[in-house]
């Protein structure tokens, strides 16, 4: 971006300048923390207080999968103002054909001893449907885990964006998909599983995923879910600081401006939805084998807007907010579950409620708040979400109306 | 075996022969016989003088070893008939073992039924007799014909009873006042006159059935077919299969039909009063399923309070429910209204999440007052039954009820709406919220009177919805995501467009299940909705409005 | 005569649900020329921008712009900017959480794909060029500023500067001193002028009521009424056209003779 030759004195090359590097901060810290606690681990000491369980570290991968697609959700909610509520479409369709990739390796291991997957032969199927044929091959099965979600999101996003439905109507359609993709898992159990969707898995690349070597093929998962964690968050911090990320931006503040400045907004919409839509597959594909199912009930209306809330909490339009957004509602949500299993629906349906109202900026608002008071810096997300800016639209509007009285008595 | 004895089917085995000719033998002796024996009873049959004793010998002669005597016994306690027939040809049916005798006691039974003073007894019984008549007929009247006996269970019927039977039929057809039970009683003497030995009449039942073309009747018609020899009579009995096929198929397009239009009009109560929140405040309520499905449980609470302190009016709790049900769902939508969403209508999209929070609050808190499982809320009893149109296709009372509800509401919907300054009010904000404000229209007031119109109208149709399927704290979930598609099929702004979504999606959907199955057809339902906003954004009420600030551009 | 026209209207109709804002009106403008248009409310005045930009689909009439004479009655509203039309709205809209210098970035001249766009560099050229506008529009100072902070002037501004970034040959300014203080509307009738002095290939189309402002800034006028062009001519001429006098000028100017009496 720098052209050395020349000094950039009017325009900033770094539009979000100082908030990028503090959060570029903390993300770092973030990931080092991710990494150190697996290698901490490792070590051979054994009742050290940084150890954490196998148990918990799995869970943590859990987590970490949940977090990539909360890097692409806030992509395209927290930056250009697109909320899906059918997210769990695209992370559905990743983990399926991961799951689909991972059930062909068992080979004929399974209950049945047949080349079919144990529930196919138990629907009474004879013969390997043809979809699922080219997900013997990893080279198949691994690009179809990004492939099949972007062009899904692209068909959707064209359907939608190019007649210029946005905002409410189009999550309540996101939420129709996530409806049709439930709806077809179950409907046709023989191809897909129906509600016990897949499962039983043996081995991914070569690695056990059952009996005694399961923590170390979990500890290798871990790490892998980590690094393609660390290659979302550039990219979308790449994307993010380019000129594109400013399109992004102004279509959330104002979509016909940006349409009147001569772009096509419906496109600019697509790319960041079906970026959106792969880092989900791509989620889902890690899911997949550090849980060993994946059925529609991971896949439906209620875990897709579970995802927004992940970006809620961690803070929209922040580039770490949803990687700890993701991490502290999962792990508030298995804590919850092991302590008062019948209270966790109350907690969750406050979260929403309190998180919206009153902290629409998250964990990360609340942390500028702080650093806020520290530094005495005026931030670029303040107008975006906060309450202030009902006051300045209403100030705004008295404006007008003065305007339009005005505009009156001098043309009457 | 009994030489007087109808035989209606035969065993393939050796004794075959023998009990044909023993059938051949006797026969002329049989009926004398038989004769002779009617003529004491034929006058007591249906009074009431017969004595005590009587009675008690049949019943004692029930207990024998031997079956002829115990058919005997049970042919004349059919005739008898009263509870204390009936207690004892009960025991016997649970006792006895021979099939033919089984078959004789619940004949017997299905007769005294028919004598019975309740009409839904009485409908029973005929029915039952007519089920048997149609196997009986099926498997009979040919002698020397023992070609189907492989098909059907061998079943013999004693032919006085099979007369006495009929006679009972044909008396019960005269006396007989409800419709409904003389119609099943007409069918059953037909189904016998299907199996009689006269060609004639036999073509003349079979012409009765194509007339009918009731679909219960194709099996008993298929396998009249099966073993009919006579040229007239097959080809009446094709043309009364053919007729009931054609039958069949309009009454299941009709009742599909009729099945998607109730699941319309509940959809459109549920998606009225999202569409009106969201044409006036530009916010959908993802609680709004939750409303209905409350709506569900104020209907079970109004009918336990009813069953246990005014169980002698307990069919009038719906006159509780309903209100209720509106106050409380309208009361809790204006709350919502007023603690949560007043402050994000700068934020539409926060609001739903907001919304979502509430609505899973609320299903917490159901599961936890009324358990996690669903239960039926029984309906009121006005509401049971219904009528038929047409053979084979039923519309119950329920249904119709539901749906003649719904055009009152969405008519009263309109009047306020059009006819009202309150509605003028409310269209003001709807088309611009600054100006109408401008005006001096409180908007506060009509956001919270929307919001709670729209609730109410939710929890009504949770009422509603008691009545179709069982409650469940889920119930709520189950139905709104098809809401939220009429809303967005139907567009905002027109009432005529929310009924046109509502009946376009209820009906498509009906369709595609009938062909596909109830998910898919659901799934393929909503891929038509989505592909259809890709030609008409706004949906069927689009206007063209001077700045593009309808439905579709509210942004978050 | 037609060679030097950039835009023809032609016989254009618009109807709102039955209700005619423009009936077959008729408007032509010519290269490097300033134009005002001046009407009552209701005119049609915002309703024919709607129109040139492709806001607004007509249901007859075309409109024609340019030197290849292109009909753009049905083009797309990017296309229609890409192709060398601005527009500022009445009511300013720009993108608030941006800085005042990235909305200007975002309107330059430049390829607008979402590809090209990803991997878009700025070179010195357009902060030299961002630099002018700021200038221009007297926002040097506050260029880190994000634009929804500004006043509602400097908003204005902002999108007046956002337009002229997009170097379009044909601008569309709706009221662009509505709401403005009276400082502001002078400053921006030099800023106006000083872009009508050296228009070069370029023409404006100035909406607005505000009769000193439009005295400040007029060259030639354009009276519409009733969704038709009522006449044309210098500001002086329109003053004295006896139509204008009776449909518009003259109800204001007895009033004004009312308030002074």
């Amino acid at each position: 971006m720098a052209n050395t030759n020349h000094e950039k004195k009017w325009s900033h090359p770094a539009l979000t300048g100082s908030r990028v590097k503090e959060w570029s901060i903390t993300g770092g810290v973030l990931f080092a923390f991710l990494i150190g606690i697996p290698l901490l681990s490792a070590l051979p000491s054994d009742d050290a207080w940084y150890k954490i369980s196998n148990f918990r570290l799995n869970l943590l991968g859990k987590f970490l999968s949940f977090a990539i697609v909360a890097v692409g959700l806030n992509l395209a909610w927290g930056y250009t103002g697109i909320l899906s509520l059918g997210q769990g479409v695209y992370f559905g369709l990743g983990a399926y054909i991961m799951g689909m990739y991972l059930l062909l390796k068992v080979g004929v291991a399974g209950h049945y001893e047949s080349v079919l997957p144990d529930f196919m032969v138990w629907n009474g199927l004879t013969e390997m449907p043809l979809f699922w044929r080219p997900m013997y091959y990893a080279a198949v099965a691994l690009p179809l885990v990004i492939i099949v979600p972007v062009v899904a999101s692209i068909g959707l996003g064209y359907l939608t964006f190019k007649s210029r439905v946005r905002g409410v109507y189009f999550a309540i359609v996101t939420q129709a998909t996530a409806m049709i993709l439930m709806l077809t898992l179950i409907g046709n159990q023989p191809y897909t599983g129906g509600t016990n969707g897949l499962n039983d898995f043996r081995t991914i690349f070569g690695m056990p995923l059952r009996g005694p070597d399961l923590p170390k093929t979990e500890f290798k998962l871990y790490l892998a879910t980590v690094v393609i964690l660390f290659g979302a968050y550039v990219l979308s911090r790449w994307i993010v600081r380019s000129k594109l990320g400013r399109v992004l931006t102004a279509i959330r503040d104002d979509e016909q401006r940006v349409r009147f400045t001569g772009y096509d907004v419906a496109n600019f919409k697509i790319f960041i939805f079906a970026v959106a839509a792969a880092f989900a597959g791509i989620g889902g594909a890690c899911f997949v084998p550090q849980v060993g199912i994946i059925a529609p009930a991971n896949v439906g209306i209620v875990p897709s807007i579970e995802m927004t809330l992940w970006v809620a909490v961690g803070g929209r339009g922040t580039l770490v907010g949803p990687v700890i957004g993701a991490i502290l509602v999962n792990s508030c949500k298995s804590g919850f579950s092991e302590l008062y299993p019948g209270s966790w629906l109350y907690f969750l349906g406050a979260l929403f409620l309190g998180v919206v109202v009153l902290f629409p900026q998250g964990v990360a608002g609340i942390a500028r708040f702080f650093r806020r008071s520290r530094v005495g810096e005026k931030t670029l997300a303040e107008t975006t979400v906060t309450t202030d800016g009902g006051k300045k639209i209403n100030k705004f509007f008295s404006k007008l109306t003065l305007k339009k009285h005005k505009g009156k008595t001098k043309g009457s | 075996m009994n030489s007087n004895m109808f035989i209606l089917n035969l065993n393939k085995n050796k004794s075959a022969l023998l009990n044909q000719f023993y059938f051949n033998f006797s026969k002329q002796i049989a009926i004398f016989l038989i004769i002779f024996l009617l003529l004491p009873f034929a006058n007591v049959a249906y009074s009431e003088t017969v004595s005590e004793e009587e009675l008690d010998y049949y019943v004692s002669m029930l207990s024998s070893e031997r079956a002829k005597v115990r058919k005997r016994a049970i042919i004349e306690l059919a005739k008898i008939g009263g509870s204390k027939a009936e207690d004892a040809l009960n025991d016997l049916w649970n006792d006895e073992m021979v099939e033919d005798i089984i078959f004789a006691i619940e004949l017997a039974l299905d007769t005294i039924h028919l004598k019975s003073t309740d009409t839904s007894t009485r409908l029973t019984g005929a029915k039952e007799i007519g089920a048997k008549a149609g196997t009986l007929s099926a498997t009979s009247g040919l002698e020397g014909e023992i070609q189907a006996e492989e098909l059907f269970q061998q079943i013999v019927v004693d032919p006085s009873q099979k007369r006495n039977v009929i006679d009972t039929l044909h008396h019960a057809l005269e006396i007989e006042k409800n419709k409904k039970v003389k119609h099943k009683i007409e069918e059953a003497i037909q189904k016998f006159r299907l199996g009689d030995s006269d060609a004639k009449v036999r073509r003349e039942a079979a012409e009765y059935f194509g007339e009918v073309a009731d679909p219960d009747n194709v099996m008993v018609l298929g396998r009249a077919l099966y073993k009919e020899k006579d040229e007239e009579v097959r080809a009446a009995l094709e043309k009364a299969v053919a007729n009931v096929e054609w039958n069949e198929q309009v009454a299941i397009t009709l009742k599909q039909l009729f099945n998607g239009f109730t699941i319309s009009s509940q959809y459109l109560l549920i998606a009225l009063g999202l569409a009106i929140t969201f044409g006036v405040m530009g916010v959908i309520n993802l609680a709004h399923g939750e409303f209905m499905m409350l709506g569900c449980y104020v209907a079970l609470v109004s009918q336990s309070i009813f069953a246990s302190y005014f169980q002698p009016v307990l069919g009038l709790y719906w006159a509780l429910a309903i209100p209720l049900a509106f106050i409380f769902t309208a009361g809790l939508g204006w709350g919502l209204e007023r603690g949560v969403i007043r402050f994000l209508y700068k934020r539409p999209l926060d609001t739903l999440l907001a919304t979502w929070g509430v609505s899973l609050i609320l299903q917490q808190a159901i599961r936890n007052y009324f358990g996690a499982n669903n239960i039926d809320v029984p309906s009121p009893s006005w509401l049971l039954g219904g009528i038929d149109p047409l053979v084979g296709l039923h519309l119950p009372f329920k249904r119709l009820y539901i749906i003649g509800f719904t055009i009152c509401v969405v008519t009263a919907v309109y009047w306020l709406f059009y006819r009202t300054r309150f509605g003028l009010k409310i269209r003001a904000v709807m088309q611009n919220r600054n100006m109408a404000n401008c005006l001096g229209i409180s908007t506060q007031r009509v956001n919270a009177f929307t919001f709670a119109l729209g609730s109410g109208l939710a929890g009504v149709a949770g009422c509603n919805m008691s009545l179709l399927s069982s409650v469940g704290p889920s119930t709520g979930q189950n139905y709104i995501v098809d809401c939220f598609m009429v809303v967005v099929l139907g567009g905002v702004g027109k009432i005529v467009g929310t009924i046109a979504g509502a009946f376009g999606l209820g009906e498509t959907n009906a369709i595609l299940e009938f062909f596909t199955s109830p998910n898919i057809g659901k799934a393929v339902a909503f891929i038509l909705v989505i592909i259809f906003l890709r030609f008409r954004p706004t949906g069927f009420s689009a206007t063209s409005v001077r700045e593009d600030k309808g439905i579709v551009s509210i942004t978050g | 005569m037609r060679k030097e026209t950039i835009l023809y209207v032609e016989n254009v109709t618009v109807s709102f649900d039955g209700f005619l804002a423009l009936k077959d009106l008729n408007f032509y403008m010519g290269y490097n020329e300033l134009r005002v248009v001046i009407g009552p409310n209701g005119a049609g005045k915002s309703t024919m921008l709607d129109v040139i930009c492709g806001r607004t689909r007509p249901v007859k009439g075309r409109v024609i712009f340019g030197k290849d004479e292109l009909s753009i009655t049905k083009m797309s509203e990017h296309g229609i900017v890409q192709l060398g039309i601005g527009r500022k709205f009445q009511t300013p809209s720009l993108f608030t959480n941006l800085p005042v210098h990235a909305n200007f970035e975002l309107s330059l001249r430049k390829k607008r794909g979402v590809f090209s766009t990803l991997f878009a560099k700025l070179t010195s050229e357009d902060d030299d060029k961002i630099h002018e506008i700021l200038e221009m529009v007297g926002l040097v100072e506050k260029r880190h500023e994000m634009a929804g902070s500004l006043s509602h002037g400097e908003k204005q501004w902002v999108e007046l500067g956002m337009v002229l970034s997009q170097d379009p040959q044909l601008l569309l300014l709706d009221e662009p001193v509505a709401g403005m203080s009276i400082e502001e509307t002078d400053e921006t009738a030099k800023i106006i002028n000083r872009i009508a002095e050296s228009l070069g290939n370029k023409s404006i189309v100035v909406i607005d009521h505000d009769m000193d402002f439009v005295e400040k800034i007029a060259r030639k006028v354009s009276v519409l009424h009733d969704g038709t062009l009522l006449c044309e001519g210098t500001f002086k001429e329109v003053q004295r056209d006896e139509r204008v006098i009776e449909k518009y000028l003259g109800r204001k100017k007895g009033k004004e003779e009312e308030s002074k009496t």
